[in-house]
């Protein structure tokens, strides 16, 4: 009886997953990708955003066109000429803002997965028309980004600004479950492309007012808890305490995961950054200490969510310079021996390499030289050391980078190719003054006026991480503005593909920065690349359309 | 889209709320529920945000962490429904614009500011008095301030904040040249990239032009150019003097 039970089973399963070739992703597939898809937000797990397509080169790459061009548009009504739109939610309210696609776009089995705040889109990769549309009517909450989905066997994922994870059919986009994951009334709202890793879907969320980070795992098919990780100590006895004024100070403490981490398959390391300490300017109500774990790079065993290793590259910030950053995981030599690395650029201004399996430190540096609200020795860790004085002042100091970041969340790319490691930043400056006097401080990113002085220059830089040095850098002409540009990716065609600082997405020589082509459409995330019919694609969003390239 | 800041409560119920609370919170908890000397924040607080009406909040006055230094208060339900009605009617927000003060950011030195603006300023803008005009246009120092380190700035308060009040600049715009052929084109410029330039030129007209390399010749003037350079060197303390000179001249 067991046995007959067994095997309808089991014939039943073979029946499924039959049915499920198309739009189904193996979770073992990220570990290795297929040419014809793009599985997971970087790509890979790595973080490198390197393709390893070289049917596009440096050789070939001038005659780069357009295969074709597709538009979504936000909202239950929707593109009229598309299927009918599905509408979910518990709120009442529908987000009118129109579509910028600010996140990764994930291609399996011919259908690419775009999403803006409240909205999910499945195109298909060969001409761009839409399969499905899927709108979430919210309860509000920060309205400011989405950075993807993520995918399961034949299931999507994604969150929403009112901090509910959506799970959505892949093949129709009906809607298979909803789970609450932060209270709303907290003020969380929610952004970050969910990262399938095996049967783990590991989802963040973000924070203005002064709660504690997350990361939470849960069950991809049932949406069940299996751990949570909180940035800051939120109990008597949490690891890191001694580094707070007090248990109040640190269970308001921030540290928020808002930007998707790279996962180390060796180890079953999962590494990401977290965000600011809060309250983030009025300091004082923290103690004097490093508030751990805000503004570090940590390590977490995917199976248990126990932290294995951080290291923090902002002790005690006091300029909301999240360290979330997507890292970017490298076999490298490191004084002539492999070792495996990691390496993070922050939005402070600096980069790290640090040793992926103990932690250990290994290098600091400046992404650009401009950055002023630290002493020009590290600490004993490494890592740069605050001047009180460029906080803020009651007469206004002048400090480098602006709130915005060197670099913000957009995500660097490396090639294995160079050994470079690319990020587009900003040398941006602000006067910081102090708003309140209430010896109480403020909450949350209260407390000071952050008046912009724009920037001196917006460049694409080449960093050695032998070295810490760029390469090379080039400034983009004109005048600067304060705004981060979006993420490159590289190839192995000898190619870097970046979103430059006028809305140009442009093919450089990996090597040198010298420009092959380029296209002006208002690039507004990180490119891609993928095959798909025998062809090599480059695939980039300009705002509410996205642009598929290929050589014709 | 954000967070809705405040609930919409009857105003005699915060007011009754807010002079309950005040006898019997206020002395832990701050009048303004920011916290006080022994009291947490409850502005922040998890319990306060996530209660409705007082059905959070009530068993915790009753006394259920009596332990861990909160007293019981003798209140009643209503009461406590008033007092969470108060606490509700207040701002909060990830911003926290509710609470700031009118700071005097003059705190330099006004004798020493006039010699840094004789050694930093005055190769190009010899007579301080020249500005005497923008001082008088400008009364906020903090405003002034801004408008003289970056004549012409957005001066925004960062990400979300409130528009500065920065009155009509008269800085000119940022030109280009751009010679093609030894024949000199001039304009507004409107957009540069490592391929593409476009410019306004006096009569409205927009002219555009391919770029490949260094051809053709552009040459950009920024009138704010050394403005700009002085960011990389200037003190915090020479910002502050230049400021308390200039608003002498008033």
């Amino acid at each position: 009886m067991k046995t007959a039970l067994s095997y309808c089973f089991g014939a039943l399963l073979l029946l499924s997953s039959v049915g499920a070739v198309a739009q189904s992703l193996d979770p073992a597939d990220i570990l290795k990708p297929k040419p014809d898809s793009w599985p997971t937000y970087s790509g890979d797990y790595s973080g490198q955003r390197y393709s390893p397509l070289t049917e596009i080169n440096t050789g070939n790459v001038k005659n780069l066109s357009l295969a074709w061009v597709s538009r979504v548009v936000t909202g239950v009504a929707g593109n009229p000429r598309a299927p009918k739109t599905i509408v979910g939610g518990i709120g009442s309210t529908e987000a009118t803002a129109p579509a910028s696609i600010r996140g990764a776009v994930l291609l399996v089995d011919g259908t690419l997965y775009a999403t803006t705040p409240d909205n999910t889109w499945a195109l298909d990769a060969r001409d761009g028309h839409e399969l499905w549309h899927y709108v979430w009517k919210t309860r509000g909450g920060t309205h400011i980004g989405n950075r993807g989905v993520g995918i399961w066997h034949d299931r999507v994922y994604f969150e929403t600004p009112d901090d509910f994870l959506v799970c959505l059919d892949s093949k129709t986009g009906q809607e298979i479950w909803q789970k609450e994951i932060a209270p709303f009334d907290l003020q969380y709202f929610s952004t970050m492309a969910p990262i399938v890793i095996g049967d783990h879907l590991l989802v963040g969320t973000g924070d203005d007012l002064d709660e504690p980070g997350i990361l939470q795992s849960f069950d991809p098919k049932t949406g069940d808890l299996q751990w949570k990780w909180y940035a800051v100590p939120t109990k008597p006895g949490d690891p890191g305490l001694d580094t707070w004024k007090n248990l109040d100070a640190a269970s308001h403490g921030g540290g928020n995961v808002w930007v998707p981490g790279s996962y180390d398959p060796e180890t079953h390391l999962y590494i990401f950054g977290t965000a600011n300490p809060t309250a983030a300017y009025t300091s004082a109500t923290r103690g004097p200490g490093a508030n751990l774990y805000t503004c570090s790079l940590v390590a977490l065993d995917v199976e248990t969510g126990k932290m294995k290793w951080y290291y923090q590259t902002s002790p005690h910030d006091t300029h909301d310079f999240d360290s979330a950053q997507t890292p970017i995981l490298v076999d490298g030599t490191w004084e002539g021996k492999p070792r495996k690395l990691v390496l993070t650029g922050a939005r402070n201004g600096y980069f790290f390499v640090i040793d992926r399996l103990t932690g250990e430190h290994l290098l600091t540096s400046k992404l650009i030289d401009s950055p002023n609200w630290a002493q020009s020795e590290y600490d004993k860790n490494g890592a740069p050391q605050r001047i009180p004085a460029k906080d803020f002042d009651l007469g206004g100091a002048l400090v480098s980078p602006a709130n915005g970041g060197i670099v913000n969340w957009p995500p660097p790319a490396y090639s294995p190719q160079t050994g470079l490691f690319y990020v587009n930043l900003t040398e941006s400056y602000a006067m910081y003054y102090l708003a309140t006097k209430d010896p109480r401080g403020a909450m949350g990113l209260g407390g000071k006026d952050e008046l912009s002085l724009g920037s001196l220059g917006q460049y694409l830089v080449a960093i050695d991480y032998k070295t810490g040095k760029a390469r090379w850098q080039r400034r983009y002409p004109g005048i600067a503005s304060s705004s981060v540009g979006n993420g490159p990716m590289t190839t192995a065609g000898h190619l870097l593909f970046a979103p430059d600082a006028a809305g140009n997405l442009v093919a450089y020589e990996a090597e040198t920065g010298k420009p092959l082509w380029h296209t002006f459409i208002h690039v507004s995330n990180a490119p891609e690349s993928y095959m798909l019919d025998g062809h090599q694609y480059i695939l980039s969003a300009g705002g509410d359309s996205l642009y598929a390239f290929r050589l014709n | 889209m954000g967070f809705s800041d405040h609930r919409e409560i009857p105003p005699e119920v915060v007011e009754r709320g807010k002079g309950q609370y005040s006898v019997s919170c206020s002395f832990c908890h701050g009048s303004d529920a920011r916290g006080g000397s022994i009291g947490p924040n409850l502005l922040r607080s998890e319990v306060v945000l996530q209660d409705k009406n007082g059905e959070l909040i009530g068993p915790i006055v009753h006394g259920s962490r009596v332990d861990k230094g909160m007293p019981a208060i003798e209140l009643t339900d209503a009461q406590i429904s008033d007092i969470a009605g108060f606490l509700h009617s207040l701002r909060v927000g990830g911003r926290d614009f509710a609470n700031r003060d009118t700071i005097n950011i003059v705190v330099g030195d006004a004798a020493a500011g006039k010699a840094t603006y004789g050694r930093m300023c005055s190769s190009c803008h010899a007579n301080a008095q020249d500005f005497k005009y923008l001082i008088d246009a400008i009364p906020d120092p903090r405003t002034f301030q801004q408008a003289w380190i970056l004549p012409g700035s957005p001066g925004n308060m960062g990400f979300g904040g409130p528009p500065s009040k920065y009155p009509g600049s008269k800085v000119p715009p940022v030109t280009v040249t751009v010679t093609v052929g030894g024949q000199a084109t001039t304009g507004t410029l409107e957009r540069i990239d490592d391929f593409y330039v476009s410019l306004k030129t006096p009569d409205g007209a927009t002219r555009s032009f391919e770029r490949v390399g260094d051809v053709p010749k552009v040459e950009i003037h920024d009138p704010v150019h050394a403005h700009r350079e002085m960011f990389r060197t200037i003190k915090d303390s020479e910002i502050h003097d230049i400021t308390a000179y200039l608003v002498t001249l008033k």
